[in-house]
């Protein structure tokens, strides 16, 4: 019942209303269409793949958590304190709370006798922002910060008496953002420059999550050299991942400050950064605009020529296309509550006309407030009686089964590049075939 | 048929509309009672004082109390509430300092000055040692989650089980009473002197207050840069039960350097720049938080002068007395005192008299060296020195708390004592020496055991008046740690935490009225109750010690040199087994006859294909 009433930003769609015979229908119907419009690109074809792309935006999500890791101890490591700290402020600033955030850092920089600026934080030598604020709550900082309590973290098997804050209380509705950052290789992590973690430790850990009905999604950022292959033992599914640099790279600093003396940020960060600072989680129709950036577009804007290393994404167990994944999925919370035209008590009560016709008069008073009618109007037609929402199987489960299946339509390009090597390759497959049975 | 059932069903109904009012009336009265029963008080003060160097010393002082039994609090912080409940606490105390109050030049803090990083006492009401554990590793979780920091260590090996000498009241007598005011209390210690204290530990404390940091005297704390960058800071929050009332008791000490921060015209530092948040233009002093009962700000000086500003108005030269603006009050020679209760935009400044300012020296100065040198054995010498000039007519008792971890192990039997010099007989049999009439009166000693708990020392020394160093020694042995027992930064070094010297409390100056204000009465170490004498504290700096620690990298560079060695001769070994004399040329003839079978076939098969045509 209470998934029914409280939806996250991506049940907007028309898809909710429809069965699941219909649907599979209707995305036969627009893969026609995708597969018709293919040589010329008409205008109703432009049209068709902007419906698709609403369409298959499927994150079934309702609340979100990041565990943001700094593995670096010593002074000179500023720089990935501050990397950490650009990820927290991000993900605060879209919403997640404290109390949803696990925050690990291994040394404290704010109030090291080194640090020119006491309790302060800098990520950039502009020193516009300061990353630690007058808020910020460490959940795991020093010694704390080791490879056991990051697997104790993911898998939520702490020792008796271990404290709420320090827990991740994730369910299968959770969307997850797990970053790491520090000094790395291929497929390790150090932590502290004493211990280390292996792309093999995090996959099995994920794997436990997955089983443990932890998460939803996961969204795996990596900020170290060869980071990309921090995700390469990955099993499970619905996890995304992405590393500042591939096997072989280094992840780069991206400028110093003489002030501190150091180098303050990362390069991946940095501009992830300037492109999260462009994405606001308000409610007003210039905001929403920008919510509606999507991992892609994140991805894109990491160019080599920004990053001088190749930030690598990796797709293997992630199903949804990444055009219809939004960024607020993973850094902003979901909690986007509306309310139900019939209230809290709806369910129980009949919708009078005048009520709707009013609603309708809302829809043109102004931008804004359409936008909230809208959902009101939603809200309303996605009204089902008390039974059929008891006892019809979980809408969000089986939509997301049913988003996966059609998914493959949003045709990855690994797919399509495997399909022509394979028809590329056939006629000469064939001739090989034909000279060995020749030959014998 | 019917007509019963519907009378039947009436029936009911106003049956259960009786029940609903009389449990509407339940909770109507319990709310009233809950409600008369909640009398939450919050008390806020500050004080200044300038020292002698041009520093300038400020401390915060907050006090709530509330029901122990009470639900629901108005202003009171629950999470204190529901600690103190699970833990059976009776009284404990956190603090996180950062810097190190300098008794010499600055003489004896206004509140206790607290040792470096994180210390945590406790007095557990527990009827046996098993649930004061329990009640101590929750404290510790709950703290640690609630103040952001690594207080869950303070487990075990770092634990001080039931310190009998300190941490406990004392009235100075030679009396040795281990089991305190209530055997029932136990008591456990354990300090982080490497904790880092930064705005993660300080903002969860400020959220302890009604108003935050967003008014009253806490708003002076609102600039985490200004807190952090102060030579001194130290914040305390102590959770007290008496009787049934609970007791949350948090002060703040800073050190600013007035020197680095502008004058006013009129000579002397506005409090709000010295602390960082005048942002000037607009009301910026205090204004008191709407949920204290009393907002009061003290001025300490001796020579110098202390300026009121009420108002947004900058008055020069203000009267003590003008009625447009609180009014202050002499609260001893060379003290100021304002009720700030009303005030809006209340804010003061201090001009330094220059001079001592009338800073009273500790009865003692404390200082702690390690001695020796290399990585096998060390020492640990303690001077408790008198002030020069200080007078004392019957001799200063003091009780010297010190506590080790286990990988230090101290030897007992090098224990020396000296005053002035001369070498006094210390006890050295048994766990426990009543007072015996020499210059120590009693030892404790309680050895460490290795990964289980560290060793504690506690002595009571008597100084006679016409001593003026004492001098205490002894030797220990550092043991070798598991490679998985060293830290990450090893190399820098083992932080050993602050011995405390604990001396009998000061007699109040002259014409200090008792019960006036909490913070001065602590400020005097005058008792708020019978029974409840406190000892003044001085903290001894904390020490770094180098163990033994190994090249971490060895192992590894050991195994690959090891591993090439093994292959070159398992290699070689190999080789010389398997290679016979006259085998030299096999590979070449293998070669050739390969040669030969292929020009073979070739020949065959030309032979079988012209065959076929």
């Amino acid at each position: 019942v209470l998934d029914a009433r409280w939806r996250t930003r991506g049940d907007r769609g028309a898809e909710m209303r429809l069965l699941p015979r219909s649907r599979a229908l209707l995305s036969l119907a627009v893969a026609l269409i995708l597969a018709a419009s293919a040589p010329g690109t008409s205008a109703a074809s432009v049209a068709a793949t902007a419906a698709t792309a609403d369409f298959f935006r499927n994150s079934t999500h309702t609340n979100n958590w990041a565990i943001l890791v700094d593995t670096s101890r010593y002074w000179f490591n500023y720089r990935h304190v501050a990397n950490t700290l650009s990820f927290y402020r991000t993900v605060k600033r879209l919403g997640i709370p404290d109390s949803r955030i696990i925050l690990m850092l291994a040394d404290d920089f704010a109030c090291d006798a080194r640090n020119a600026f006491p309790g302060e934080i800098y990520g950039s030598r502009s020193r516009a922002v300061n990353l630690y604020g007058d808020d910020i709550e460490v959940d795991y900082r020093g010694y704390e910060v080791t490879p056991e309590n990051l697997l104790r973290v993911l898998t939520n098997r702490h020792p008796k008496g271990t404290p709420r804050s320090k827990r991740a209380l994730t369910d299968k509705r959770s969307n997850v953002l797990l970053y790491l950052t520090g000094h790395g290789g291929d497929e390790f992590l150090k932590f502290q420059d004493q211990r280390e973690i292996l792309s093999k430790d995090v996959a099995d850990a994920l794997h436990q999550m997955k089983r443990k009905n932890r998460y939803d999604e996961l969204l795996f950022i990596a900020e170290t050299c060869q980071a990309s292959t921090m995700a390469a033992q990955f099993y499970s599914p619905d996890v995304l991942s992405i590393g500042s640099s591939g096997k072989g790279e280094n992840s780069l600093s991206h400028h110093n400050d003489d002030a501190i003396g150091l180098s303050v940020i990362d390069r991946f960060t940095f501009y992830t950064l300037e492109f999260m600072e462009r994405v606001r989680g308000g409610a007003a129709p210039e905001d929403a605009a920008t919510a509606r950036d999507t991992v892609n577009d994140w991805f894109r804007s990491l160019t080599k020529a920004k990053v001088r290393s190749t930030a690598v994404p990796d797709v293997t167990n992630y199903a949804r296309d990444l055009k219809s994944v939004r960024v607020t999925d993973f850094f902003g919370s979901a909690a986007e509550a509306f309310p139900r035209a019939e209230g809290y008590g709806g369910a129980f009560s009949s919708r009078s006309e005048n009520e709707k016709n009013e609603k309708e008069k809302d829809e043109d008073a102004s931008t804004s407030s359409r936008l909230v009618a809208e959902t009101y109007a939603e809200a309303s037609e996605s009204y089902r009686p008390l039974e059929e929402v008891l006892f019809a199987s979980d809408p969000l489960v089986e939509r997301k089964r049913n988003g996966n299946a059609v998914s493959t339509f949003g045709i990855p390009a690994g797919r399509i590049a495997a399909y022509v090597a394979c028809v590329a390759f056939a006629p000469a497959l064939a001739a090989a075939s034909r000279a060995m049975q020749k030959h014998f | 048929e019917i007509a019963s059932a519907r009378g039947a069903d009436t029936g009911s109904r106003r049956f259960a509309r009786a029940m609903l009012i009389a449990f509407l009336l339940v909770i109507l009265t319990a709310s009233a009672g809950a409600a008369r029963e909640s009398r939450e008080t919050f008390q806020e003060e500050a004080l200044v004082r300038p020292l002698p160097d041009g520093r300038i010393a400020f401390v915060a002082h907050f006090r709530q109390e509330t029901s122990l039994a009470a639900r629901h609090h108005e202003s009171f912080p629950k999470a204190i509430a529901q600690i103190a409940r699970a833990t059976g606490v009776a009284d404990a105390e956190l603090s996180f300092t950062q810097g190190r109050w300098m008794y010499r030049r600055w003489g004896r803090p206004p509140v206790g000055a607290k040792p470096i990083g994180a210390e945590l006492w406790a007095a557990l009401a527990a009827e046996s040692d098993e649930v004061a554990d329990e009640g101590w590793a929750n404290l510790t979780a709950m703290f640690g989650g609630q103040f952001c920091a690594s207080l869950s260590a303070l487990r075990g090996e770092q634990v001080v089980v039931e310190p009998a000498l300190v941490f406990r009241p004392w009235d100075g007598s030679a009396r040795v009473d281990r089991d305190g005011i209530s055997s029932d209390n136990r008591r456990r210690y354990g300090s982080l002197p490497a904790e880092a204290v930064c705005t993660e530990n300080l903002t969860p404390w400020l959220k302890l207050l009604p108003c935050r940091d967003r008014a009253g005297i806490a708003a002076l704390l609102g600039s985490r840069s200004s807190v952090f960058g102060a030579e001194y800071v130290s914040f305390t929050a102590r959770v007290r039960v008496r009787g049934d009332a609970l007791e949350l008791t948090q002060s703040a000490t800073l050190v600013v350097d007035a020197n680095k921060i502008a004058r006013e015209p009129e000579g002397g530092h506005r409090l709000t720049s010295l602390l960082g948040v005048d942002r000037g233009g607009g009301a910026n002093g205090i204004r008191a938080c709407a949920a204290a009962m009393s907002t009061a700000v003290h001025v300490q000086t001796k020579g110098g002068t202390a300026f009121a500003f009420g108002g947004r108005r900058v008055d020069t030269a203000v009267t003590a007395d003008d009625a447009s603006r609180p009014a202050a009050r002499h609260h001893r020679a060379g003290g100021l005192s304002w009720d700030v209760s009303a005030a809006e935009d209340f804010d003061v400044a201090v001009r330094p008299g220059g001079g001592d300012e009338g800073t009273v020296a500790p009865e003692l100065y404390a200082e702690r060296v390690v001695t020796g040198s290399g990585y096998h054995r060390g020492g640990i010498s303690i001077e408790l020195r008198r002030p020069e000039g200080s007078k004392s007519v019957s001799g200063t008792r003091a009780r010297l708390f010190q506590t080790l971890p286990w990988y230090v192990r101290v030897f007992i039997h090098t224990l020396a004592v000296e005053i002035d010099g001369v070498p006094v007989p210390v006890p050295t049999s048994g766990a426990d020496v009543g007072a015996n009439g020499g210059a120590v009166e009693a030892l404790r000693w309680v050895p460490g055991v290795d990964r289980r708990r560290p060793s504690t020392m506690e002595l009571q020394v008597l100084m006679p008046a016409s001593a003026s160093v004492a001098r205490i020694s002894f030797k220990f042995e550092k043991a070798f740690l598991r490679i998985s027992e060293f830290p990450p930064d090893a190399n820098r070094g083992f932080d050993l935490p602050a011995a405390l010297l604990s001396l009998p409390p000061v007699s109040p100056q002259d014409g200090h009225e008792f019960g006036e204000s909490r913070l001065l009465d602590l400020v005097e170490g005058v008792a708020s109750e019978v029974g409840d004498t406190h000892s003044e504290g001085v903290y001894m700096q904390g020490a770094l010690l180098t163990l033994p620690t190994p090249d971490f990298s060895m192992p590894f560079n050991v195994t690959t040199m090891v591993c090439t060695l093994m292959s070159l001769l398992a290699g070689a070994l190999l080789t010389t087994l398997t290679r016979r004399p006259g085998w030299e040329g096999f590979s070449k003839l293998k070669a050739e006859q390969r040669k030969r079978l292929k020009s073979l076939e070739k020949e065959a098969r030309k032979a079988r294909s012209g065959k076929s045509e």
